[in-house]
C-alpha cells in the first residue's frame, strides 16, 4: 500500500516510491533489436573480406573497431584522441541543451499562460522553427571565430525553438476544466501550477526535450565540421578526409549514432516510461483523463 | 427550517454579442437535489458554471450562503461530464486531492477518501491509474473525489453524458444512495428526463436561448425510485411535454438562423 | 465548456491573420533599423535591415552580382526537390517492401535500424571522397535526410491499412500491379504526404549545412558561408532571412497545400 505524502511547504502532493518496470522484459526487447543488426554486421564483414565491397569505401566492422582502439590506446600522437573528441562533442551538446532548457521551459510556461502575449510572438516563432540552426554559423564565425562558443551557440539555437514551442503547446493543452477542478477545491495558483500545469504539460514537454536534444546533437555534427578547432567527433570525421582515412570516419559515424541513441533511449526513454507510459498506457500525449 | 442555499436573482449571461441566459431566478434550499434540464445550447451548463464561479456573471446576482459568488471555491464541488481525472494520480490520490489541498493530514485524508471509494464501488482500485479504468469507473472516481472533501454544494454537469446506457442505469442507482449518505445540496444539469425525475426533488426547466426558467416542478416521491413506477412515468410525461415545446422552439430558431 | 459557440467575426479574423504577423515581425525590424542607424548597437555585426534588403535587392538586379540571388535560390531549391523526389520514390518503395513483404522486412529493417540514428551530415566527408564537391553530394545528403521519415510513415500507412481492402480488390480479380497502383498507393498516400512533409524539414536543414560544406558555387548555404569568409554581413543576414522564409514556405505553405488537396479532402487523419 502506498502513502500519499503532502508537502505543506511546497504545495506539491506527491506519491512516494514506485516499483520500476521489469528488467527481464527489457532485455528480451533489446535482444530482438540487436540480433538482426549483428547479422547485418557479420554479412558486411564477410562481404568486405571477400572483396565484394571495396574496403576503401566501406571498411569492415573489424577494421573500424581496430581503428577505434588505436585511437584510444596506441602510442604516438593519436593516443587517447578518441576520448578527447567524444568528450568535446558531449560537452558542447550538453551545455547547449542544458542552456536551452533552462531558458526555454520557463519562457514556454510564461507564454503558454499568457495567450495574449503569445499571440504577438507566435509569427516570429513560426518563422524561427523551420530555420536550420546551422544557418547561424556564418554570423557567429564572424563574431566569435571558430571554437566552442560558436558551436555551443549554434546547438543552443537548434534546441531552443523546438523545446520552447513544445512547452507552450503543452501548457496550452491543459484543459480549463482540470484547472477548475483544483480551484473548486480551494486550490491557490501555486496548487494549480504544481498539480495541473506541470504534470499536465509534462508529456509534451518531454517530447519537446527529446526533439530538442536530437536537433542539438544533429546540428552539432555540422557545426563541428565548420567551426571546431581541434576536437570533436564532427571535426574528427571531417579532418580524416584529408587522409582518405575512411576507418576513422566510420568510427566517428558509429559513435555519433551510438551516443545519440544512448541519450534518446537511455535518458528520455526512461523519462517517458515513468511518466507518459505509466499515466497513459501508451505513448499518446493528452491532457487530463 | 430549511436554509436558502443558492439564490439566483435575475441572472443574465452575455458572451460578446450572444445572450445566453435572459433571466433566471430561483432559490435552491439546503439538501435539495435539483435537476436542471433544457434544450441543447440553452445555457443550462452556463448557469451551473455561474454557480460554480467558473464564469463571471454579466447581469443579476447569484448568492451562495448569502454571499455573492466571486469565483470557484471549496464550498462548491464539481463533477464534469468528461470526468477530468488527473492521469498522473492513482484513484486514491485523485480522491484525496481536495483534502490534500486543504492540508488535511495524510492519514485522515486516506481514511475519509477510503469511505467514499468503497461507497462508490471502487474498492480494490485505490492504486489504479485512471487510464486503466472504464468510463463508468472514472465517473465514480470523479464523484467520490467531489464528495470526499465535503463541499456544501455539489454541482454535476451532465455526469452520465459520456456513459453507455447500462452503465448509466447503475450509476443513477448508485448516485441515489450516495446522495442519501452524503446529505448535501446537489444541482445536476442533464438532458435526460428520466435521470432528472429519478434523482431530483425539483426539476427546473430552462427555455430556449436566450433562456429563463420556465418551469419548476416538485417531485414528491420517496427514494429509491424505479423507472417502472407509474408516478415516475407521470412526472416524466409532464416534464417531456414542457421540454419538447421548448426544443421545437429552439430547433425552428436554428433553422431560421441557417436559412 | 460553454454550450454556446460564438460566430467568428470577419474583422477579427483578418486582424489576426494579417495585421498581427505584420506588426509582430515589422515592429522589431523597425526597432532594429532605428537602433542600427543611431549607432546604439554595433552596426557591423547587426547591419540595418534597410542595408540588408538593399544588398538583397542588388543581388537580384542587373548590377555586378547580376541576378546571383536567383541562382542561389534556384540551386538550393533544385537540390532540395531532387533529393526529396528521390527520397519519395525510393522511400515509398522501401517502405512498401518492409511493410508488405517478409524478405523486405528481413533485409531493410536492420539496415534502417543501423543507419537511421546516424546524424545525416556525418556522411558528408565520405560522400565528398566518393562523389566530390557539388550537386551530386548535396542532393544525396538531402535524400538521406528525408528518406527515413518517408520510409517510417509509409510503413505506418501500410500497417494502418485495412486488410479487407485487399480482399475486396482480390475478389474483383485485380492483378498485383493493379493492386499496387489502385489500392496500396492511394491507401498510404496520406501517410506518405505526412512523411514527405516531415522529411522536407530535415531535408532543408541538411541541405543548408551540406551547401556550406560541400558546395563550390551557388546555393543559399554556400552563399552565406562564402560571405562569412569576406565578413560580408549584409549578405549573410539577407541569406539567413531568405533561408528562414523559404523554410517556412516549404514546410507550411507547400506541404499544407498538398495536404489540403489530398488528405484533408478525403477526411483522413494521420496521427504520428
Amino acid at each position: 500500500m502506498k502513502q500519499a505524502s503532502a508537502s505543506a511547504q511546497t504545495g506539491i502532493i506527491a506519491p512516494t516510491s514506485r516499483p520500476a518496470w521489469g528488467g527481464g522484459q527489457a532485455l528480451v526487447q533489446l535482444g530482438r533489436f540487436l540480433v538482426p543488426i549483428a547479422a547485418l554486421l557479420l554479412i558486411w564483414e564477410v562481404a568486405v573480406r571477400g572483396g565484394w565491397i571495396a574496403a576503401n569505401i566501406f571498411p569492415a566492422p573489424s577494421m573500424v573497431f581496430a581503428r577505434a582502439s588505436e585511437l584510444i590506446f596506441s602510442t604516438g600522437p593519436d593516443r587517447g584522441m578518441l576520448l578527447t573528441h567524444i568528450a568535446a562533442s558531449l560537452y558542447r551538446a550538453i551545455v547547449a541543451f542544458g542552456l536551452s532548457v533552462l531558458i526555454a521551459i520557463p519562457l514556454g510556461f510564461l507564454l503558454g499562460l499568457l495567450p495574449r502575449v503569445y499571440k504577438w510572438l507566435s509569427p516570429i516563432l513560426s518563422l524561427m522553427l523551420p530555420l536550420p540552426a546551422v544557418a547561424w554559423t556564418p554570423i557567429l564565425l564572424v563574431a566569435f571565430g571558430q571554437g566552442d562558443r560558436t558551436i555551443i551557440t549554434v546547438c543552443f539555437l537548434g534546441a531552443f525553438f523546438p523545446v520552447l514551442y513544445s512547452t507552450i503547446q503543452g501548457v496550452r493543452s491543459v484543459s480549463r476544466q482540470s484547472i477548475w477542478v483544483i480551484q473548486s477545491m480551494g486550490g491557490t495558483r501555486r496548487h494549480v501550477l504544481l498539480n495541473v500545469l506541470l504534470p499536465g504539460s509534462l508529456p509534451a514537454l518531454i517530447s519537446g526535450l527529446k526533439l530538442g536534444m536530437a536537433h542539438s546533437w544533429r546540428t552539432l555534427v555540422a557545426a563541428e565540421m565548420l567551426a571546431a578547432l581541434s576536437a570533436g567527433l564532427g571535426y574528427m570525421i571531417f579532418a580524416a578526409r584529408s587522409y582518405m582515412d575512411v576507418s576513422t570516419m566510420f568510427v566517428g559515424i558509429a559513435l555519433l549514432a551510438l551516443i545519440g541513441m544512448a541519450i534518446e533511449y537511455g535518458i528520455f526513454g526512461v523519462l517517458e516510461q515513468n511518466t507518459i507510459r505509466k499515466w497513459h498506457g501508451s505513448s499518446r500525449i493528452g491532457g487530463a483523463a | 427550517m430549511s436554509v436558502d442555499k443558492i439564490v439566483a436573482q435575475n441572472v443574465s449571461m452575455r458572451f460578446g454579442d450572444v445572450l445566453a441566459i435572459r433571466d433566471a431566478t430561483c432559490t435552491i434550499r439546503e439538501r435539495e437535489f435539483v435537476a436542471i434540464i433544457g434544450p441543447s445550447g440553452c445555457g443550462k451548463s452556463t448557469f451551473l458554471y455561474l454557480i460554480a464561479g467558473f464564469e463571471e456573471i454579466t447581469g443579476g446576482t447569484i448568492k451562495v450562503n448569502d454571499k455573492p459568488v466571486t469565483g470557484p471555491g471549496p464550498d462548491r464541488g464539481i463533477v464534469f461530464q468528461e470526468f477530468v481525472l488527473f492521469p498522473w494520480r492513482t484513484v486514491m490520490e485523485n480522491v484525496t486531492l481536495g483534502l490534500d489541498i486543504q492540508k488535511v493530514p495524510a492519514e485522515e485524508a486516506r481514511r475519509r477518501a477510503q469511505k467514499w471509494i468503497t461507497l462508490a464501488g471502487l474498492g480494490g482500485f485505490e492504486d489504479a491509474y485512471p487510464s486503466t479504468l472504464s468510463g463508468g469507473m472514472k465517473q465514480r472516481v470523479a464523484i467520490a473525489r467531489a464528495l470526499t472533501y465535503d463541499p456544501e454544494v455539489i454541482l454535476l454537469d451532465e455526469p452520465f453524458g459520456a456513459l453507455d446506457v447500462q452503465t448509466k442505469n447503475y450509476m443513477i442507482r448508485d448516485l441515489q444512495s450516495l446522495w442519501t449518505e452524503a446529505n448535501k445540496t446537489i444541482v445536476m444539469v442533464t438532458h435526460s428526463v428520466s435521470e432528472a425525475v429519478l434523482l431530483a426533488d425539483r426539476v427546473l426547466i430552462f427555455g430556449a436561448r436566450p433562456s429563463s426558467i420556465i418551469a419548476d416542478i416538485h417531485i414528491d416521491l420517496p427514494h429509491p425510485r424505479s423507472a417502472e413506477d407509474t408516478s415516475v412515468k407521470a412526472y416524466e410525461q409532464e416534464v417531456t411535454r414542457i421540454l419538447s415545446a421548448e426544443v421545437d422552439k429552439s430547433m425552428s430558431m436554428e433553422r431560421r438562423a441557417a436559412a | 465548456m460553454s454550450a454556446i459557440s460564438l460566430p467568428k467575426d470577419g474583422a477579427v479574423d483578418t486582424f489576426d491573420r494579417f495585421i498581427v504577423p505584420l506588426i509582430s515581425i515589422g515592429l522589431p525590424l523597425v526597432l532594429w533599423e532605428m537602433l542600427a542607424r543611431s549607432g546604439a548597437i554595433n552596426n557591423f555585426l547587426f547591419p540595418a535591415p534597410s542595408e540588408i534588403f538593399g544588398t538583397l535587392w542588388a543581388k537580384t538586379g542587373t548590377d555586378i552580382d547580376a541576378g546571383v540571388m536567383y541562382s542561389h535560390v534556384y540551386y538550393s531549391m533544385f537540390r532540395l526537390l531532387a533529393g526529396l523526389g528521390l527520397a519519395t520514390v525510393l522511400g515509398t518503395l522501401i517502405g512498401i517492401l518492409i511493410g508488405l513483404t517478409k524478405w523486405g522486412r528481413f533485409i531493410f529493417k536492420p539496415l534502417l535500424s543501423l543507419f537511421m540514428p546516424v546524424p545525416t551530415l556525418a556522411w558528408t566527408p565520405i560522400l565528398l571522397l566518393l562523389m566530390g564537391v557539388d550537386n551530386k553530394t548535396t542532393i544525396f545528403i538531402v535524400f538521406i535526410a528525408a528518406s527515413f521519415e518517408v520510409i517510417l510513415n509509409v510503413i505506418a500507412g501500410i500497417e494502418n491499412m485495412n486488410v479487407k481492402v485487399f480482399w475486396v480488390a482480390r475478389s474483383m480479380g485485380a492483378s498485383r500491379l493493379q493492386i499496387f497502383f489502385k489500392v496500396i498507393i492511394p491507401g498510404i498516400l496520406p501517410y506518405l504526404i505526412t512523411g514527405v512533409k516531415l522529411g522536407s524539414g530535415y531535408a532543408w536543414r541538411a541541405l543548408i549545412a551540406a551547401e556550406m560544406l560541400a558546395a563550390s558555387s551557388y546555393g543559399l548555404g554556400f552563399m552565406i558561408y562564402e560571405a562569412s569568409e569576406f565578413m560580408d554581413m549584409t549578405t549573410i543576414y539577407g541569406g539567413l532571412i531568405t533561408i528562414a522564409l523559404l523554410g517556412y514556405i516549404i514546410e507550411n505553405v507547400l506541404m499544407g497545400a498538398l495536404e489540403k488537396r489530398t488528405v484533408a479532402k478525403w477526411g483522413v487523419q494521420v496521427e504520428r
